[in-house]
């Protein structure tokens, strides 16, 4: 769908002459979300609860998460739409289990370029989207197995959705080519507030859904990435054609 | 990140030809030098344990990639992609380890041309890869043996004799790619070329291992990952136009 729809602008803005440009390329992404509560919840000893289950005994946490983003930007005139995916792993490890995280940010932003020089850009962005945590919590061996041990894993999963807002800019050096190709660095700062306080944690199998009421997963995102892309912005960029033609007229 | 690097290229490919740009590609052999030496006393001590062998696989030298690369370029910026995988495999006296593996990387580099002869790009790679491997029963009887000896030597392939892992990655680089290019026609818009890269890859995130039946197995109990330094050579093939030559010969043609 989303091809479609960047397919039709692109068709558009070219066929009505408008100011316009698409951009993308891949990075890092950095993030700050704050999973004390999660790894409390998972480590802390449950036995006053089940005298069967003594816990998961997850012991370690880093309290950032690390991982790749794939921006695309569509520009119409200074205004942009942009879909900033990025994608980080997590994992809390223990002597016997562990449990990984996959983040997951599907923000689609809005943003107006604002020019600083002949090369550097300043985008302004707000975004709505998804906040989405994958978990797995799973028995964790300390090697190879048993070649004659087919018993399936023991693990359970779960997948968390907070609908959320972004708001912070991008910067971006940029060199520009005479053929409207333009390729450089962008780095960017948002900071994410997600619309729920106490969402819920959902079963992927046959047990029940969590809610860890202390988990709020507001963070900032920090990313850094190449840009590659192609734009037509005002009478400069258009006036190729123009002259092209005029010489051939003329001859 | 496949996504984006396709549009990239397309970018590049067809908007190319006002200013000095073009796109080159082709089949490519990479080495790769990873440590092995937790993984083979993993092997080791699991050829004891399972297989009551004493001396188990010992995997060594470079991986091998057999793969392609591709980029485009406008004026110094390049941006493009490789990739390959293949297998390798080791012998124990009781197990084989059988190991199939693959990797792709985007790289973005900056070309410098010297002489109109070589290439020379220094670039960042992003990307990833993964690593899958077969442990199973192997008996080897030091010769071809009697024809009349009906000797199943199948366990390697069977449930109860083998094991199935696998494990993957994401990883950082940097390398200096040196192509010597050869033009093919006179205008030399169309050229091919020797591409050598050597560079460096490092794991930024590194998953741990699973087994067949969705077991994990603590990446830190058995450390393994395809990364470290790489050599590959390739040939590659393109073309390349300014907005100056097609002027010219515009102008010539009028």
């Amino acid at each position: 769908m989303k091809r479609a729809i960047i397919l039709g602008l692109v068709i558009v803005a070219s066929c009505f002459a408008l100011d316009w440009g698409v951009y993308g390329g891949p990075g890092m992404s950095f993030s700050m979300t704050n999973m004390k509560p999660v790894h409390d919840e998972i480590s802390r000893d449950a036995a006053s609860e089940d005298p069967n289950f003594p816990g998961y005994d997850v012991g370690s946490f880093a309290s950032y998460q690390l991982g790749l983003r794939t921006p695309i930007i569509i520009r119409f005139f200074d205004f942009t739409v942009g879909w900033g995916d990025s994608y980080s792993w997590q994992t809390f490890k223990g002597n016997d289990w562990k449990t990984s995280f996959q983040h997951r940010l599907e923000i689609t932003e809005f943003g107006y370029i604002i020019n600083l020089g002949d090369n550097l850009r300043l985008r302004p962005v707000v975004g709505l989207g998804d906040y989405d945590i994958d978990m797995t919590i799973a028995e964790l061996g300390g090697g190879f197995g048993d070649p004659q041990d087919e018993t399936d894993a023991i693990s359970r999963s779960y997948d968390y959705h907070n609908f959320s807002m972004t708001a912070g800019a991008s910067i971006a050096y940029l060199w520009k080519f005479d053929n409207n190709v333009v390729i450089g660095v962008e780095g960017s700062l948002r900071y994410l507030i997600p619309f729920e306080n106490e969402d819920t944690w959902d079963s992927d199998g046959f047990y029940q859904d969590a809610v860890i009421s202390d988990f709020y997963p507001h963070t900032p995102v920090a990313g850094i990435n190449f840009l590659i892309g192609y734009e037509r912005i005002g009478e400069e960029d258009r006036l190729w054609e123009g002259e092209w033609d005029d010489d051939w007229e003329e001859k | 990140m496949k996504r984006t690097l396709v549009c990239a290229i397309l970018i590049l490919a067809v908007a190319g030809f006002a200013t000095e740009a073009g796109g080159l590609g082709g089949p490519m052999v990479i080495g790769l030098l990873p440590s092995f030496s937790d993984l083979n006393a993993e092997l080791d001590s699991y050829n004891t344990e399972h297989f009551g062998g004493s001396s188990g696989p010992e995997l060594s030298g470079p991986m091998i990639f057999l793969g392609g690369q591709g980029s485009g370029f406008i004026e110094g910026f390049s941006v493009g992609g490789w990739g390959g995988g293949f297998f390798k495999e080791a012998n124990g006296d009781s197990s084989k380890a059988l190991i199939g593996y693959g990797m792709g990387y985007g790289e973005f580099g900056y070309r410098v041309n010297l002489f109109d002869l070589v290439w020379i790009k220094p670039a960042l790679v992003l990307g990833g890869g993964g690593v899958g491997m077969h442990i199973g029963r192997y008996r080897s009887g030091g010769g071809f043996g009697d024809p009349s000896d009906d000797f199943d030597n199948d366990d390697f392939f069977s449930d109860d004799e083998s094991y199935q892992v696998g494990k993957g990655l994401v990883s950082v680089g940097a390398l200096v790619d040196a192509t010597l290019v050869f033009p093919m026609n006179d205008r030399k818009t169309a050229f091919g070329g020797l591409s050598v890269k050597a560079g460096y890859l490092y794991p930024v995130y590194e998953s741990d291992w699973y087994d067949e039946h969705g077991n994990s197995i603590d990446k830190d109990a058995v450390r393994f990952s395809p990364s470290g330094p790489f050599a590959s050579v390739g040939v590659v093939f393109g073309g390349q136009g300014t907005s100056k030559d097609y002027d010219e010969d515009w102008d010539e043609e009028w």
